[in-house]
């Protein structure tokens, strides 16, 4: 008798825990994972040349991938916005270490202990440059994902023509080179030496780092009145001053230094390496095939620090799928998955990707990028203000090149402003 | 008589400055759409060219949404215009034959409320938009497109329907008609100049609106302008052609109804002109 009653109170308590363990699972299974980001994530992950680095994960899971995509700046917004709200409905949010920083980190959860918990295969080989660019409060709250790394691209017919053999060494020979290359050809058309875009400080911070100047370090001291960075002003207002670089330069944003380049109006340039494929563009470019790009050169030889932008993929604490996220982070960051999405024309932030053949074939400059890589540095850390100390920097740099200042009063000006900025 | 020469050469000149200052980025943008993309940003500028359609082939192929995007623009677009006119309507009605210090002090409480920044509007709308499961739906964007536009029509309305005598809504109503009867078969037909010029304000901010459709949608109820800012903010750069091809078609519905009622936009602006 009392076998039998154990008999139906284990068959019942099983029963129970088998409904109990299947309701939790089913709430564990979403049938999505929802992705805020960028259209160019999306385009990476599920290219057609390399395949798409998520199918495996959504067959082996059950679970779709529902990509939701905005502009660069409206994915932050909204990333954000989500991220604030009592429970998300974002499990997977694209972000990009510029529109990041420690006010921010509170909305993410800590990656690094899932890292510890559940590791990515050789996380270490991810730069770790990249890795601080998303750690803030000793959070890591985005494993970076994808990046965009400076170089100098040039226009090989217009070196031919004024019978430059190779790209410049030193940053003194570059400089030098960009006043050579200020002409006007045979059709009319002004040639600029050189040009850089000015919506942000990268451009500039690119040129400062040569000299081993800088604007503010990795550890929020600001820098941009050393003897180095102040060259660069000197620099500029000079190159202004003698039209190298154009008039209306402090309007060029990213897309008129591409359209600049693309119609044969200037001969360099300091931009991604990515764009080597914009500027070759048959469809887009007047000098197709005919551009190339090196990496940027530092004063007295060598490389030059140039600035890197990073992508990261974080979850926000309010997703209910963070685990499961978790998993799906981790298979887009594998070795397979980062080749993979660098033939489907993603920046790879792991270097062991640049050595693969598929990626060689496709990527003609893959040897210089990845050389960048070990010394490339966000243009400034995240922090609160980061926009702000920006758009200040730009203000004052246009100052001094403009003439209504000197290059030292704006520095001085400038360290006035962003000083209390910066984080204690 | 060479005054009058005078004064119509410069007031001929004037306008064509004020056109040519007003149409002419507009017809770069269309011209733009048809170039080749390399001869987009060609300097000096060629106004003479073999036209293609390249720009909006790519368009298809590349922004697949944004067909079904302009279809959520219509969508919300007609709504929201419904929605203004029905309210605007009747609160114009409202204001114009009664009168009360309650009836004038929310007049005048819409023309402050649509003082507000929309954007400070959004933040304490989003969560609770989110909480009543409001986001990304048609629904929310033609409410929000209304309630900014209800002050406006609304005052409006108000100064059409003064305009009608009350004479025949009283003839109406000796006639054995209700108010709904009156106002529908009496009143509006009269004042139809104003429900078009005020469906024509509520019509190009919705067709144009970005804040509130950038906030509040993400999939569903994405508007046409979402898509087109994502043209403008690509991590490889931007494709003109395509853009311009976006910008171009996204002109045209609201172009051609405008151009189509533009005599009642002035009949609009210059209601209650006259008027104490």
């Amino acid at each position: 008798m009392r076998g039998w009653k154990h008999t139906i109170l284990g068959t019942v308590a099983a029963a129970a825990l088998a409904v109990t363990s299947s309701a939790a699972f089913s709430q564990a299974k979403p049938e999505k994972l929802v992705i805020m980001s960028h259209a160019v994530h999306k385009s990476a992950v599920t290219g057609e040349k390399g395949g798409d680095s998520s199918a495996d994960w959504q067959k082996r899971n059950g679970v779709a991938v529902e990509w939701l995509t905005f502009g660069v700046e409206a994915v932050h917004e909204r990333v954000y916005r989500e991220a604030s709200l009592a429970s998300g409905t974002v499990d997977i949010a694209f972000i990009l270490e510029r529109y990041s920083g420690p006010q921010v980190a509170r909305l993410f959860e800590d990656l690094g202990e899932y890292q510890k918990r559940d590791g990515i295969e050789d996380f270490e080989e991810i730069s770790a440059g990249m890795r601080t660019a998303h750690t803030h409060k000793g959070k890591l709250i985005a494993i970076p994902f994808r990046h965009a790394t400076h170089g100098l691209l040039y226009n090989q017919v217009y070196f031919t023509e004024r019978g430059v053999a190779a790209p410049p060494k030193t940053m003194e020979a570059l400089l030098e080179l960009a006043e050579k290359m200020q002409y006007t050809r045979s059709d009319g058309t002004l040639v600029h030496g050189f040009i850089t875009s000015f919506d942000d400080p990268s451009g500039v911070v690119d040129l400062m780092r040569a000299f081993g100047g800088d604007f503010i370090t990795s550890d929020y001291r600001f820098v941009a009145d050393s003897p180095g960075s102040l060259k660069v002003v000197h620099l500029l207002r000079n190159f202004f001053q003698k039209g190298i670089l154009p008039k209306n330069v402090f309007t060029f944003k990213t897309e008129e230094v591409i359209t600049m380049m693309q119609q044969g109006r200037a001969a360099m340039t300091n931009q991604p390496f990515g764009r080597y494929f914009n500027y070759n563009d048959a469809k887009q470019s007047k000098f197709p095939g005919e551009f190339k790009v090196t990496t940027i050169p530092a004063s007295g030889g060598g490389i030059a620090p140039a600035k890197t932008s990073v992508w990261g993929m974080a979850i926000p604490a309010n997703s209910k799928n963070k685990q499961l996220a978790w998993t799906l982070i981790k298979e887009l960051s594998s070795k397979k998955a980062t080749i993979a999405q660098a033939i489907n024309g993603n920046g790879p932030v792991r270097i062991s990707a640049y050595k693969d053949e598929g990626v060689r074939k496709l990527v003609p400059y893959a040897d210089d990028e990845a050389a960048v890589l070990q010394g490339a540095r966000s243009t400034v850390p995240g922090f609160e203000n980061t926009q702000k100390a920006m758009d200040f920097f730009m203000e004052e740099i246009q100052q001094a090149m403009l003439g209504t200042k000197t290059p030292e009063q704006a520095m001085a000006d400038l360290k006035k402003r962003v000083e209390p900025l910066l984080p204690k | 008589m060479s005054d009058t020469w005078r004064t119509r050469a410069i007031r001929l000149l004037l306008i064509l400055i004020a056109v040519v200052w007003s149409g002419f980025p507009i017809f770069l943008v269309v011209m733009s759409s048809f170039k080749d993309v390399r001869e987009i940003f060609a300097v000096p500028p060629s106004f003479v060219f073999t036209p293609t359609l390249d720009s909006y082939r790519r368009l298809g192929q590349l922004w697949p949404a944004f067909y079904p995007n302009m279809l959520n623009s219509l969508i919300i677009t007609t709504g929201a215009t419904v929605l203004t006119v029905v309210v605007t309507s009747m609160a114009g009605y409202v204001y114009a034959r009664y009168s009360s210090r309650l009836l004038t002090g929310s007049a005048f409480f819409m023309i402050f409320v649509r003082m507000f920044p929309p954007i400070i509007i959004t933040l304490p709308l989003f969560p609770a938009v989110n909480l009543l499961g409001l986001s990304d739906t048609h629904v929310l964007l033609i409410v929000l497109y209304a309630t900014f536009f209800v002050s406006l029509g609304t005052w409006i309305m108000r100064a059409f329907i003064e305009q009608i005598p009350r004479e025949l809504e009283e003839a109406a109503f000796v006639d054995g008609a209700d108010l709904f009867k009156t106002l529908t078969r009496v009143i509006l037909p009269l004042a139809a100049q104003g429900i078009v010029a005020s469906s024509i304000f509520v019509l190009v901010f919705s067709w144009n609106e970005f804040i509130f459709a950038l906030i509040f949608t993400t999939r569903v109820a994405k508007t046409a302008p979402l898509i087109i800012s994502e043209m403008l903010s690509t991590a490889d750069g931007v494709e003109w052609g395509i853009l311009f091809a976006a910008a171009t078609i996204q002109l045209l519905p609201v172009l051609v109804f405008v151009i189509a009622v533009q005599r009642y936009v002035v009949a609009g602006l210059q209601a209650g002109a006259v008027k104490g």
